[in-house]
């Protein structure tokens, strides 16, 4: 990553102080309990509700930082991008935001390896210690770490789907940086096959899913539904 | 202490002297601070019905100079605002609410204080009083655009439109103001709990609503869907615009709608879809001199896009449907792609490529895993960089078509009570009197001039 020009340092406010203390602390515990979809409701409410001077002040970083990421965890990318988008621009240039458009944009276009880079550039960023918050620094590589672990799940999923063989090499593209041994022992947890020789992976073939034909006696629930939706169709005549 | 009670009793309505009415005349006659206190004191010793108060207040203070004495203070400068309770004394607080609001160089009202009104007050009594909250709802989004804060505007409406209907799926007066907020804030997010829910009742006597809310609330709405890349969904909202009724000409913003429901149609369809009968003419003759028309045409040969987008750029920047029209480009060789997929069982990445006209194998790998990705098509890759295309994949069971039977059935029961409802209704039943006796609706000619070529045209996907 490039040495960003400017300071770490946002511009402080006149009293350069912690005020989002309690609603730090639910993100942070949010964080913790892996729930997500809390966390980004908390964090949307939290930026509604903040005023037009706190819209321009640095500390909107404690609202958006977690809220992109935890877009970005959901998978969700869209409400991720207007997140930064909505910054002012004083705010849109500083190190941080760029650094979570260059993992948004990454993630957007799918491209594996740039994911990761950015991810891990993420994390030396918040934990240089010119930062200038080290809780909004613990609570960024909490969520960025579960984001990284939450993609790779994705993607090992996706190529399950995908490949019916795939080198090591190219999986470990998609997986990001992690050593082969540890690669080869989750894909031998999940059932694939290894070529040694070749370096070729082989995903479990799943035969695709067709209608339960095996004539299995309807429940009394289903003919009562079948019973009431023709009586009702009857009744319409 | 009691202000504008919202207690169960009510008053006769009678004249005598010391009741609401004598008062409220009273200071109908006069523009002094004192007469709002004497209209706020008789108030304490008075016990008056929600109804009645508000047919006083709709009577009485209407006029402008009813505005001017309730947006003015107290004696001695007190703000009734700071006296009065939001749910307590509902009426009475929207109304000096909503005066200051609308009435030149009276008092400011905080945005707090129109913030804790939205999340307290009494939802019974405020339906009385439909028409002030839309003068509520439009004064909030011009207060917070004034100081350049809109988006402060967004929760306060958010409570105005959950608590002020008896649920979400009527529409009010209050649906466009939110969602415009939402949209030029970039909230887009913040305006899903109220998309979410289908529109099923217009009752014009809670808040007076016109066409244009309607079709600006569905309009607006789609543009955040499309924002969020809710492209279906949009496409819902676009068609209630696109197929409004419309007396002689359709609105401008209907055209609007159905260029962009061109638009996200190739996205989803790969092509035009038919559109209801019932939609106006005109919109199709209107449509047919467009920009839209060629691009349709084109897609999904990326060539030939380039070129409608290089001849008509201008205009798609004009029309605000640039991005957009960006986005049916980047789905043009997902759909070449899917056309493939119809005659091939395997291609290598190369001849998709070349099929796509995209030379980098790595941005067709990308593409293709993208579309397996989001289920657009079946297939898997190998080693060598072959695609095999396989057969659509059955994905219910047993249990989802008793869910959707289900489903339908209360889709069903929905739409029976609805009809029971428009049955009964005075509007319909006159409406289809007069239908009856006289002539009413396009006539046969106009319908072979102008509805029935178009709508050809458009099944035919070539217009």
């Amino acid at each position: 990553m490039d040495t960003p020009d400017r300071p770490l340092t946002p511009p402080t406010t006149e009293n350069d102080r912690p005020v989002l203390g309690p609603f730090q602390k639910s993100l942070s515990k949010l964080s913790q309990q892996n729930s997500i979809p809390d966390l980004v409701r908390v964090a949307e409410e939290e930026d509604l509700a903040s005023d037009a001077k706190d819209q321009e002040d640095a500390n909107r970083f404690f609202i958006v930082a977690p809220l992109v990421l935890g877009y970005l965890i959901l998978d969700e990318l869209a409400p991720a991008r207007y997140a930064l988008t909505r910054l002012p621009i004083n705010l849109l240039g500083n190190p941080l935001s760029v650094s979570l458009l260059n993992l948004l944009a990454a993630t957007w276009h799918r491209n594996h390896p740039h994911v990761y880079q950015r991810a891990q550039e993420l994390m030396d960023l918040v934990s240089a210690s010119s930062f200038f918050s080290q809780p909004l620094a613990t609570l960024i590589r909490t969520l960025t770490e579960q984001f990284t672990q939450e993609f790779r799940e994705r993607t090992f999923a996706l190529v399950s789907r995908a490949y019916t063989s795939i080198s090591l090499s190219a999986l470990k593209s998609y997986l990001g940086d992690l050593p082969p041994e540890h690669i080869l022992s989750v894909a031998q947890q999940k059932g694939w096959k290894y070529d040694a020789a070749a370096q070729i992976l082989s995903p479990v073939v799943h035969a695709p899913r067709t209608i339960d034909k095996s004539f299995a006696p309807s429940t009394l629930d289903t003919f009562r539904l079948v019973t009431t939706t023709t009586a009702a169709l009857e009744g319409a005549l | 202490m009691v202000l504008f009670s919202s207690g169960a009793s009510s008053s006769s309505g009678g004249a005598a002297t010391g009741t609401l009415e004598s008062i409220v005349s009273e200071v109908t006659s006069s523009t002094s601070n004192r007469t709002l206190s004497n209209l706020l004191k008789t108030h304490v010793t008075s016990s008056t019905s929600n109804r009645t108060l508000s047919n006083l207040l709709k009577t009485h203070v209407k006029s402008e100079i009813g505005e001017t004495i309730l947006a003015s203070t107290l004696g001695g400068g007190q703000d009734p605002l700071t006296v009065l309770d939001a749910y307590a004394n509902t009426l009475g607080f929207l109304y000096i609410m909503t005066a200051r609001l609308i009435t030149a160089g009276s008092a400011p009202v905080p945005l707090t204080v129109i913030d804790n009104f939205c999340r307290t007050f009494d939802p019974d009594a405020a339906r009385l009083a439909g028409d002030r909250i839309t003068i509520l709802a439009k004064a909030i989004i011009n207060l917070t655009e004034n100081q350049n804060q809109l988006h402060a505007a967004i929760l306060p409406l958010l409570n105005l439109i959950t608590r002020f209907p008896p649920s979400l799926s009527y529409m009010t007066t209050i649906h466009p103001h939110f969602v415009h907020a939402c949209v030029k804030t970039q909230h887009y997010t913040a305006a899903l709990p109220v998309l979410n829910v289908p529109i099923s009742e217009i009752d014009i006597s809670l808040t007076p609503l016109t066409t244009e809310d309607v079709l600006k609330y569905h309009y607006v709405g789609s543009l955040a869907l499309l924002g969020l890349k809710r492209f279906e969904e949009a496409a819902e909202f676009l068609e209630v615009v696109v197929s409004a009724p419309a007396q002689h000409h359709p609105a401008a913003i209907q055209l609007e709608a159905l260029k962009k429901l061109v638009l996200i149609q190739l996205i989803l369809h790969g092509a035009t879809q038919p559109l209801p009968r019932y939609i106006h003419a005109s919109l199709y003759r209107y449509l047919k001199s467009t920009a839209y028309v060629s691009l349709s045409k084109a897609f999904p040969r990326t060539s030939a896009l380039n070129e409608v987008l290089t001849k008509e750029q201008r205009v798609f920047e004009t029309d605000c449907n640039l991005g957009l029209v960006r986005q049916v480009l980047d789905h043009a060789p997902r759909w070449s792609i899917r056309k493939l997929t119809a005659t091939y069982v395997t291609l290598s990445l190369e001849e998709i490529g070349k099929a796509i006209l995209i030379q980098d194998v790595a941005t067709v790998k990308n593409i293709v895993l993208s579309m397996i990705e989001k289920g657009e098509i079946r297939a898997s890759l190998d080693t060598s960089g072959t695609v095999t295309f396989l057969e659509d994949e059955v994905t219910y069971t047993p249990a989802d078509v008793d869910r959707l039977l289900r489903a339908a059935q209360a889709q069903g029961s929905v739409l029976s009570e609805a009809d029971r409802v428009m049955g009964r209704s005075k509007d319909f039943l006159s409406k289809a009197i007069r239908d009856k006796d006289g002539h009413h609706g396009p006539s046969i000619a106009e319908e072979e001039l102008f509805g029935a070529p178009g709508l050809r045209d458009w099944d035919e996907g070539g217009f």
